[in-house]
This record gives structure tokens, sequence and C-alpha cells, in this order.
């Protein structure tokens, strides 16, 4: 007997698309019952998020996503209301700034949660974007007054306290984040993150969007690894769609999706590396990326921002010397992540800063909602690839590398080893690799072929009728999730039946990782900030969206 | 005569000292500043036409990349970190989050830098290749030789 | 599942890791000296140029038919497929010779523009494609917008192997009797 069994006895079960139990329980019960969950093993929240049906009286659903990191069962837990919602911080530390966007996007207030103020908007803003009666384009300006200046209490102390502002443009954040800290000394004090400082609307964007032009957006989330977010969105929507892509397809995704989660680890490392103060490994990572990024480019025509996978497979088969071009990058990487060992593993400086460095501990990782490397950093083997194999992740042979302290460096040797097992995938994929169709035949989900479009009444017809209405996708909602390279990146769709989106939430791994960082810097050296800021890889575009 | 004859010659050897030697400072937000990246590292090597110093500080910069999505957020930080920097300055806007908004037409996303500081140069492209923005800045040098503010 | 190593902290013998790095660093410094299959990678850009691939995405280009009209019938398929919306299209009708719609007004503002290749994928008449250029810098906004002048005229730059991103072919090889466009 699953052990959320119970709640089936006193509550009303739904049905939904992707098969995760759904139950929908009344406001008043959800802290007793996220405490109830969480003894039963569902120790893990993986993602609270709110839709809005204007039509209905109480027009706010609050979804929640527990997650069980023992036997990796999943249950959904929604609460309808008009505006309050007791708030499950007290349980789910995790649950912290999940509320805080609900609040800033539906305007649903969170009783009970410590510090409830709008997250990626700011004060300036008025009005709740992602309502259905928010119009997409309506702007409020932030001026210089405007910006957010946290209130602190004066303390007594013998050294004078500084606060001073990490950010927005802080070469050593790679991104746009602002830390605010109060140091005393070289020692932090207080911490807090300000974030939302990219935030691209892309939520909004996608409901105004038929199916196939969201996939643009998709690469602007994590744009290290474009490609991985593209192939876990249109992953969803397929499994929404009920169809089954070709396997050449499959392998290119595999085999595209391990290059760019090697190519994100790069740019994770070296960055972190350079920031402790070793340039050359920056070198020495950037060449293979570079060799990647030619792959890609040669697949589908951009460096960066791919776009090159479509809602029932590819846009475009692989050029002719596709093989060859990944041989290449199978050839000259292992040398050079064997020099960037040899150079920084064993450095004593390297050690020294980043042994017992930003340390987490599993339990602290899971009740922050970690996934990916940082969490197996910490010593938990969860991976998506392994635990929900998708597109033979199941029969190529790879294993999963999990570190013991859950510090900086062990999140290093985590990153460096996952590069090794990718390009172990990556070489199982090649040679299954096989000549035949990339996308699905089916003119209701694909453009039909060119020839058919110029020369035939039908594939014309379906040609406009697809530009024009795009596709439909059933009713429902469907969370599809898939590893990306900070952790489980999962989109959760809920379609009315139309060609657009009703609803497509992202549920960002940096987000979970990041809300973690301030509190684990308390205490901790300014200096070792910036190097466990690089160790857990926060992308703005994820973060903020 | 003689007077503006020295002014004319001592502004065309500053003219040339400035486009000369670019000191880009880049503000860096997303996608682009990956491209950026690849521009100042040793492929392309911006170096070779003197923007070599890459300045994190807008004080001591003149040339300011923007190169990255400007959201409504970040106009503030924008505009002081542009107030910062001393005269004569440039602004190349790179890619187009940041020249018009892209396609996020969006509630939180401004539509072009321009609404709140000066431009010279727009680099269309999502994100631009490394030598569509080299292309950009070799032609502001030339601006900047041939006496453009 | 694989246990990371880690190395202990205090290393007495820790000058043999720092020459080991030195041994590193020499060894790439000489093969890139010496052995240079692969030539050191380095692009002096304004006289060498990267060779982008045949499906790089780059500035949009139209076809014209044989006699120098624009092969577009004014559809608005790339104006709808076009996430950006950047795309602007005003069409009239040709009375005398093709019977047909055809463009009036016809701009792209290169500057939303996100070079995703949508209007490529979605025009029916195989008007639309992208061309390698991507040197697209200019002074003002109102100069990224293309017209029709300049969009129908190959980039100077690219004018040798100048298309890049090309219609979506589909699952089918080759058509029987299908009309191929030779450029």
């Amino acid at each position: 007997m699953a052990s959320y069994e119970f709640l089936s006895e006193k509550y009303q079960k739904i049905e939904t698309l992707d098969k995760i139990p759904t139950f929908i329980v009344p406001k008043e019960d959800i802290l007793n019952l996220s405490k109830e969950l969480k003894e039963k093993g569902f120790d893990f929240l993986m993602d609270l998020c709110g839709v809005d049906f204007p039509e209905r009286e109480d027009r706010f659903e609050v979804v929640y996503l527990f997650f069980s990191t023992k036997n990796y069962e999943r249950v959904r837990l929604k609460v309808r209301t008009k505006d309050k919602v007791p708030s499950i911080v007290p349980v789910f530390k995790g649950a912290d700034w999940f509320e805080r966007e609900v609040y800033d996007m539906f305007g649903v207030q969170f009783e009970g949660h410590p510090d409830l103020r709008r997250i990626l908007t700011g004060d300036y803003f008025k009005g709740h974007p992602l309502r259905k009666d928010y119009p997409a384009g309506k702007r409020w300006p932030c001026r210089e007054e405007d910006v957010y200046r946290p209130q602190i209490k004066e303390e007594q102390s013998e050294l004078e306290e500084m606060l001073i502002n990490i950010g927005p443009s802080h070469p050593s954040t790679h991104g746009t984040f602002r830390l605010l800290t109060k140091l005393d000394g070289e020692k932090i004090k207080w911490m807090d993150a300000e974030i939302g400082y990219l935030h691209r609307c892309f939520e909004k964007m996608s409901e105004t969007h038929i199916y196939q032009q969201v996939i643009p957006y998709t690469d602007r989330l994590n744009y290290c690894s474009a490609f991985l977010n593209n192939v876990g969105y249109c992953k969803a929507v397929e499994e929404m769609l009920g169809i089954d892509i070709p396997e050449r397809a499959k392998l290119i995704r595999v085999i595209l999706g391990e290059l760019s989660r090697i190519m994100d680890h790069m740019v994770c490392l070296a960055a972190n590396i350079v920031d402790i103060g070793a340039l050359t490994n920056y070198w020495y990572l950037f060449q293979p990326r570079e060799e990647i990024y030619t792959i890609l480019e040669a697949c589908c025509g951009a460096r960066l921002t791919v776009s090159y996978c479509r809602i029932g497979g590819l846009s475009k088969d692989v050029p002719e010397n596709f093989k060859e071009m990944v041989e290449y990058v199978l050839k000259i990487t292992p040398p050079l992540l064997a020099d960037v060992d040899k150079l920084v593993s064993k450095n004593p400086i390297f050690l020294k800063r980043t042994m017992g460095v930003g340390k987490i501990s599993q339990e602290e990782a899971i009740a922050y909602g970690w996934t990916g490397p940082c969490l197996r950093a910490s010593g938990v083997p969860y991976d998506v690839r392994k635990v929900y194999p998708y597109y033979f992740y199941d029969e190529f042979e790879w294993d999963i590398p999990v570190g013991t302290n859950g510090d900086t460096y062990d999140r290093y040797q985590v990153r460096m080893e996952e590069m090794r097992q990718s390009l172990k995938i990556v070489e199982q994929a090649l040679k299954r690799l096989k000549p035949g169709p990339v996308v699905v035949d089916d003119p209701r989900i694909v453009l039909p072929p060119r020839a058919e479009v110029y020369n035939t009444m039908e594939g014309l017809i379906y040609n406009f009728e697809k530009v024009m209405f795009g596709l439909k996708v059933p009713k429902g909602e469907y969370y599809g999730f898939t590893e990306g390279a900070n952790g489980e990146l999962g989109f959760y769709i809920v379609s009315d039946g139309g060609t657009k989106p009703y609803r497509v939430r992202v549920r960002p791994p940096c987000f979970a990782i990041y809300q973690a960082f301030p509190k684990m810097m308390v205490g901790q050296m300014v200096a070792d900030a910036v190097a466990v800021l690089g160790s857990l890889n926060i992308i703005a575009g994820e973060l903020d969206r | 005569m003689e007077s503006s004859f020295l002014t004319t010659k001592l502004d065309y050897i500053a003219r040339w000292a400035q486009g000369n030697s670019l000191w880009p400072f880049p503000f860096g937000t997303a996608c682009c500043a990956i491209e950026f990246m690849s521009i100042v590292s040793s492929h392309y090597d911006l170096s070779r036409i003197g923007a070599e110093v890459v300045r994190f500080s807008p004080r001591q910069a003149d040339l300011l990349i923007v190169a990255g999505t400007i959201t409504d957020k970040m106009a503030p930080v924008l505009k002081k970190i542009y107030e910062q920097m001393p005269e004569p300055k440039w602004v190349i806007s790179m890619g187009v989050c940041a020249s018009s908004g892209g396609f996020y037409r969006a509630y939180h996303v401004m539509q072009g830098i321009d609404e709140i500081i000066p431009v010279d140069v727009y680099v269309p492209g999502c994100p631009p290749t490394p030598e569509g923005l080299f292309y950009a800045i070799l032609k502001l040098r030339e601006k900047v030789m041939k006496g453009g503010k | 599942m694989i246990i990371t190593p880690r190395p202990k902290t205090f290393f007495p013998l820790s000058i043999i890791i720092y020459i080991t790095g030195h041994i590193v660093t020499i060894i790439h410094f000489f093969k890139n000296l010496i052995y240079r299959k692969q030539p050191v990678s380095k692009i002096p850009y304004p006289e060498i140029r990267r060779q982008y691939s045949n499906n790089f995405r780059g500035r949009h280009w139209l076809r014209r038919r044989e006699d120098g009209s624009v092969a577009c019938v004014a559809c608005f398929m790339c104006s709808t497929n076009c996430p950006a919306q950047c795309i602007h299209i005003e069409a009239a009708e040709d009375l005398n010779l093709y019977q047909e719609k055809y463009p009036k007004v016809f701009e792209i503002d290169l500057l939303r523009c996100v070079y995703c290749g949508y209007c490529v994928d979605a025009c029916p008449c195989n008007v639309i494609y992208m061309t390698r250029d991507d040197e697209l810098a200019t002074f003002t906004r109102a100069d990224s917008i293309m017209t029709l002048k300049e969009l129908v005229e190959f980039p100077e730059r690219v004018k040798e192997n100048p298309l890049g991103w090309k219609p979506y072919e589909g699952n089918l090889p080759q058509w029987e009797g299908i009309q191929r466009f030779k450029y």
C-alpha cells in the first residue's frame, strides 16, 4: 500500500494526464497534511505553484508536488482559494521562495510565512502579472527610489559592521543577482538575496504563444545548456499528446543533451575555478566547449540558443559529418579533463579554498529542495535519468557520481565525474545511431514535408492549419521532468484543450538551490561566498525565468 | 589660425587615442554575456584592437557593452552605471533583448535600453555571433576616430 | 554509484603537485608550438572569418522569380509563425502578370528577430530563407529595419554560398517529379 493512500479515504482524487495521484484538499488541512506526508516519507517538496481560473469562485489553485527520496513516489495536492492559504514553511523550509513567488505572481496570501514580500518583481509593481486578467505588456517603471533597501536593526558590536551589496552587476556573480550582506570584519553576519533582475516573464509569454512558439523561449532559460531545456519542454508536450518519437530523434537528443550537460558543467567549473584564482583551467575547459558549439551550430545554425527540438522530434536531421565531429569531441575532451584534474584536484591552495566550505548536509539539502549535482554531492544518489529512465538511459552503462560531504570540493568532483559519465553515454549512443526519420510522420503534430507542401493540396492545408492554428493538446495537466544540467527540470503544463498552453510552469532547479545560499553562508568568510556561489552554478535566466 | 590648427591636431590625436584604446565595461546579464566571453578569449581576442582591459568598474571604462535583457528592475542599476562612467563614453547594445526587448513583449522587460540611456551601436542577433559584435566594435571605433560623440 | 575521491588536506610533499602542474602547462605550450595539426585557434577577425555551417541562421533573404519580381505571395504565414512578431507585410493585388497577391511592403525588424528560423519553416512557397550574414550592426534603430529592396539581395559579404537555414525537408527523402529550385 502506497504511503499516500490515507489521502484517498478522505479527499477527492482526480485524474491527471501524468498519472501522479492528485487530491483536492481544503486549505485548512494543508499544513497538517504536509506534516503527515513528511512523516510518511514524502520529505521533499518538489514544486509549489499557482494556477489562475478566473471563472471559478475560488479562483486560485495552489499546487503542491511532494516527492519521496526513499521510494521515489510523487503525490500532488491542490488547494483552491480566493485569497489566503496557510503557509507550509514551518514544515518544508524549501517552500519559502516558492510561496513568495506565488504571492508575487498571483497575489495569494500565505498566512504564517516569515517574510512574505515580492520576489521576482518589486514594490514598484502594481498588480499580479500571472493572473489571467493582467495584460501581458503592462509595465511599471522602476526608478532609483524604488530599489529595494532592507530594514535592518542596528546591533551593538565591538567591531564596526558594514552593509555591502554584492551585485547586481558584479563580476563574480556571473549573472544578475544581488546579495545583501552584513559583515563583521570578514565574517558574514547576515545575508539576504534579492533576485528577479532577469525576470523575463517566461511563464506569461508562453501563455500568449502557441505550443511550438514556446520552444525558442525555453532556450533562454538555462542558456548554458539550451538544448536540455528544449528536450524537457518537448518531451512534456509529446507525452501529453501521447506520441512516441523515432529512435534516431531520441538518440540525437541524448547525444546533444549530454554534450550540452558537459558544456554547462564546463562553464560552471571554469568560472568557479577562475573565481578562486586558477586561470589556466579556464582555457583548457573552454576548448572542448567551443567544439561542442561548432557541432550545435552545424546541426541547427545557432551556437547558443539552439531551438533545435520540435514537438514530435527534431527540426532537421544532423549533418553528414556529425559522427566525426562528435568523435572528435570524444577524443579531445578526456585528456583536457585529465589535465584539469592534475592541475586542480590535489592542489593544496584549491583544497584549502574548497574543502569544508559551503558544506550542506543531506537532510538540509533535501529540506531546501536541492536536486542535481549539488544534491548528489551531499550523498543522495537521485538522478532522474536513473530513477525514471527516459530515452534509453536505462540501456546505457553509466554510474551516478556521489559525494560524501556536500562541500564545494565535492561539487567540483561530482561535476568532473559527471562529465566523464556523459562522455560514456555519448559514446554508446553514437554507436546505436542508425539512419532513419527524425520526426514523427503525423501532419497533425509536425509540419508536413516540404515536397508535399509545394506540390499537394493536403500538404498545403496541413501546413496552413499547423502554422495558423497550431496543434491541439488534450485537456488536462502534466508534469514532465528531465534531468537538466542543474537538477530536475520540470515543466508543469496545464492545457485547456486549445492551441495555446493555459499555464506553463517551470520548476527551475536553480531556484531551490539559491534560496538556501544566504542561509548557508551566515558565519562564513565573505571570500568563500564567491567560491560557493560559483560551485552552485546559478544561472540567472533559469533562476528568474 | 595657428591655434585652431593646433587644437584640431590635438583633437585628432585625442580621437585617435580614444578609438584605439576603448576600455569595455561588460554589463552582462544573460545569454549575450556568454557570447561576450568568447570575443575576449583567445579565439577572437579583442585586445588586438586595443580594447584589451575589460573593466568591471564603470569609473575606469569608456565603452559600455550592454549584453543581455534589461528588465525594469535592472533599469536604475544600468542608469547609475552609465552615469558613473567618465566622459567621453559610448554604448553598444548587444543583442535584440537589449536593443528592443526582442521577443519579450512582456510586463517586466525594458523595450530597448534607449529608453534610459543613449545608444551608439545596435547589434542584432540573439545572441550575436562574435563576428557580429566585433564588426560593431570596429564600426564604433571608426565613428570615434572620425569624431562622433 | 561512484563515490568521488577526496584527497587528504595535508600534503607534506605538496611541491610535487606544483611541479606536476607546471609540467602540464609546459607540455601544452610545446604541443601548441610544435605539433600544430589543428591550428591554434585564433581568428584575427576582419581578415579571417570563422566558416559557419550551411545551416547558419543569419539575416533573411527573399527568393525572386526569373523575371526579377519577388516570389512571395503575401500569405502572412511567416509573420504568423514568428514568435517575435517582427515581420510586417502589407499585401496588394497584382492584376497583370501572375494574378496573385504580392507584398507591397515587406519589412523585417532585425532588432526584434530572434533568428529562430520559424519563418523559413512556415513558408509554403519556398521564398524566405536565411543567409549566413551576421554582421548587421547599425547606428540607429530605424536602420535595422530591412525593407523589401534589401531583402531580395544577397548580402555582399557572403556572395559565394550565401544561404544558411533552409526549409525543413521532412521525412520524405525526395519526391518524384518535384520541382527543385536552383540558385
